[in-house]
């Protein structure tokens, strides 16, 4: 399969085609897919890496079971996967198996004098602040705010994901941007913002 | 534009560019789970749905089985994998030579291949 024939195939084609007995047709799905289901899970779980990655296995698996009756036109592959991924992590915070991930973990430990080395390390200062952050919203604006403003999702997708209405989504996303605010406030000077 | 999304917006563009890449365990696992639940297409499922079409198609055109039971054997294989439908091809390749095994045309042993 010629590459541009590759990148143009829909998810919804990659499916059925893996339904169909395609030996390729995971691997692409696979490529395409994992990785936005693993960044959400990790999210959503507060940064816990091992419970995102058996979350994003069980809703890959999902998909491959579902594959077969996989009915094209009522919803989107990845609007499909990220429900699943939100009610499997869920699942998880409710029944309280996520394990806190000590934040800071992915900051270097001995000094960096390599060219750009500081604004590496401000930038990693910044995603962990925001990591934290978010790991303190309630469950469902953690959700809408990771699945608007980093998975990219827009309003009425979030609302087919969640299960709510768009104005529901609206209200979750803004109570979670101000509260991720107030939390990085006192923050400002550390992450490298300049005062205006 | 409200200072909060002023100073969110460049964290969740450094949380954009910063998503986890999958291991090449996880994508083992996944493409494992993959190949386990993959549905098997239906001719490779009913190799002798094709040879008994196949067969009966060949029956009415000898004039029936009592013909054909007079045919020698290799001469009712020759019509077989004539009649043969192409979508039921691969049993006839699977059933001389099952995936994994390889078949060797010219022996590399043995005097043949050897100048003398």
């Amino acid at each position: 399969m010629a590459f541009d024939a590759i990148t143009d195939t829909s998810d919804d084609d990659l499916l059925a085609a893996y339904a169909g007995g395609d030996r390729l047709a995971a691997r692409l799905l696979a490529d395409r897919l994992l990785p936005r289901t693993l960044g959400y899970a990790t999210r959503l779980l507060g940064g816990d890496r091992a419970e995102a990655e058996d979350v994003a296995q069980e809703a890959m698996l999902r998909l491959w079971r579902i594959a077969p009756d996989w009915r094209r036109g009522e919803a989107r592959v990845t609007t499909w996967l990220y429900r699943v991924v939100t009610n499997l992590c869920t699942d998880r915070l409710r029944s309280g198996r996520r394990r806190a991930a000590p934040m800071g973990d992915d900051l270097p430990d001995a000094p960096d004098d390599s060219p750009g080395a500081e604004a590496r390390m401000v930038q990693a200062a910044r995603l962990a602040a925001l990591d934290a952050a978010l790991a303190a919203l309630p469950d469902r604006q953690r959700e809408a705010v990771v699945l608007r403003h980093i998975e990219g999702l827009s309003n009425p997708e979030i609302a087919a994901v969640m299960g709510i209405g768009v104005e529901a989504v609206e209200s979750l996303t803004a109570r979670g941007k101000r509260a991720l605010t107030v939390a990085l406030q006192g923050r400002r000077e550390g992450l490298g913002y300049e005062e205006s | 534009m409200p200072d909060d999304d002023d100073d969110l917006a460049p964290l969740f563009a450094v949380a954009r560019a910063a998503r986890p890449v999958p291991s090449a365990e996880l994508t083992a696992r996944v493409l494992a789970d993959a190949r386990a639940l993959q549905p098997v297409p239906a001719a490779a499922r009913r190799p002798l749905a094709g040879l008994r079409q196949a067969l009966a198609e060949m029956f009415a055109s000898l004039g029936g089985a009592g013909a054909v039971a007079g045919l020698g054997t290799a001469a009712v294989a020759g019509v077989l994998i004539g009649y043969a439908s192409p979508a039921a091809s691969d049993w006839i390749s699977n059933a001389l030579a099952p995936a994994g095994s390889s078949i060797e045309l010219l022996s590399t042993e043995g005097p043949f291949l050897t100048e003398g």
